[in-house]
């Protein structure tokens, strides 16, 4: 648990941006804004607090006398416990049938499935991105339900909480390996994969895109990515020697103003587009490389 | 189903580097966001602008789910960013220095935002905000000579 001092500054909305930046140069890492506050959150327990609270104070004294209309004393401070608040979300966040299919169940939550049909992937996220009711999550689980025929060997890009290779598995895929890049979130995804057994045959590991992906994972059959669209335009070259003739490339996580240069870097690497996906303001392709050619 | 908006929290955070560190985790954390999702769009969407502060406004919708939009650095930030960062003595009579040039392009940069005619008049604006940080043009102390642009020139 972290305590912070929450220090609160009366300031006109005209004048926050000056404030702010004075506060940022002062060493304060960003600032809440309200119509007219401006408020930081200083850690207690780090060296010297009070004299960087004194500080913020007299910088802002120093731009009351070159005629900012501020007043530089607080107008509140109060302590806040990081756990008054850092497990808030989880009170909002239930079980949610994010597809046709599949509900995304918190561990914490007793869930009864609804109808026989329907599959649950038991997630408990913990800091790593994937709660499942994300639109970028729910469109390639969409793409999953879609390409998926059995048995394919799969490859997992920046898999997060785990969330799609759960999907995967559910949908009967083969052996898949996940990757991410950050290892708290490799150690989350394993976390996760254990609370569904229906994937407890999937291998996870570290690797910035594909750079540490084994070669015995070439010729894969399915590689889905989830990720930023800013490092999908990088992963296009690195995914298609791992894909085998015939195999779908499925990508998630494109945000409307990206999106074409997205389509067009698919197709200049030769893959085609079979359906473009799009919910909100978030849109997935379903893409597949070029059959074998036939020698006559 | 449409979704309510229940509360717009603003934030101004370092672009592409959002942590649950403060103020985002209190700020979004009391919110009931949940924080990781946030600090990954937002650090996607702002990779391109990492060294600068910026806007970012979030509406928190009543199932906790949330939307973003994001800002160009304000122009206080701008000028904090040529100074520099720990230029911050909190009594110097002084900040800093910046250019003329560079006044001028954080005008034609803020163009759009400020209520300005020209560009001479938006320069006039940056050097109001230069002044209240402290922050001399060219060498110029504003406090003292009020602008550092020539009448003649433009």
């Amino acid at each position: 648990m972290i305590t912070y001092q929450k220090v609160v500054w009366q300031v006109p909305a005209e004048n926050q941006d000056v404030v702010i930046a004075t506060l940022v140069a002062l060493g304060a890492e960003g600032a809440e804004q309200r119509t007219d506050t401006v408020t930081i959150y200083q850690d207690v327990n780090q060296e010297g607090f009070e004299n960087q609270i004194a500080t913020y104070i007299a910088g802002l004294t120093a731009l009351a006398e070159r005629g900012l209309a501020i007043n530089s004393q607080p107008i509140s401070q109060e302590r806040l416990d990081s756990s008054t608040f850092e497990n808030e979300w989880k009170n909002y966040y239930h079980a949610s049938r994010v597809t046709n299919k599949f509900t995304v169940v918190p561990a914490w939550e007793d869930y009864q499935k609804a109808q026989d049909q329907e599959k649950l992937i038991v997630m408990d996220p913990d800091q790593a991105f994937g709660t499942g009711t994300h639109p970028t999550t729910s469109l390639m689980i969409q793409a999953l339900e879609a390409v998926v025929r059995g048995g394919e060997k799969t490859i997992d890009v920046g898999t997060g909480s785990g969330v799609l290779a759960v999907a995967a598995k559910h949908l009967g895929v083969g052996s898949v390996l996940a990757t991410d890049i950050d290892e708290e979130a490799v150690a989350t995804a394993q976390a996760n994969l254990a609370l569904n057994p229906v994937a407890s045959d999937v291998t996870v590991i570290a690797s910035d895109l594909m750079q540490d992906v084994p070669q015995e994972w070439s010729k894969s059959e399915l590689i889905m990515a989830n990720i930023l669209a800013d490092v999908i335009a990088p992963l296009i070259p690195q995914v298609m020697p791992m894909l085998t003739a015939g195999g779908y490339f499925l990508v998630s996580g494109i945000y409307d103003d990206v999106e074409p240069a997205i389509k067009q870097a698919l197709e200049s690497h030769g893959l085609t587009i079979v359906q473009h996906l799009n919910q909100g303001t978030w849109h997935a392709f379903i893409t597949k490389k070029a059959d074998d050619l036939i020698n006559d | 189903m449409a979704k309510k908006v229940i509360n717009v929290v603003k934030l101004q955070i370092a672009a592409a580097k959002a942590t649950p560190a403060p103020p985002v985790g209190p700020a979004l954390g009391q919110a009931g966001i949940n924080i990781a999702q946030f600090t990954k769009e937002f650090n996607a969407r702002t990779a391109d602008q990492a060294g600068s502060t910026i806007p970012v406004e979030i509406s928190v919708f009543d199932d906790r789910s949330f939307e973003f939009v994001t800002k160009t650095p304000p122009a206080a930030d701008q000028l904090r960013k040529i100074v520099g960062k720990g230029s911050g003595e909190p009594n110097r009579t002084k900040a800093g220095n910046v250019t003329l040039d560079q006044i001028r392009a954080i005008a034609e940069n803020k163009m759009a935002d400020l209520n300005a005619n020209d560009v001479t008049a938006a320069m006039k604006m940056i050097e109001g905000t230069a002044r209240s940080m402290g922050v001399t043009v060219d060498g110029v102390d504003l406090t003292v000579e009020g602008t550092a642009i020539k009448e003649d020139a433009e």
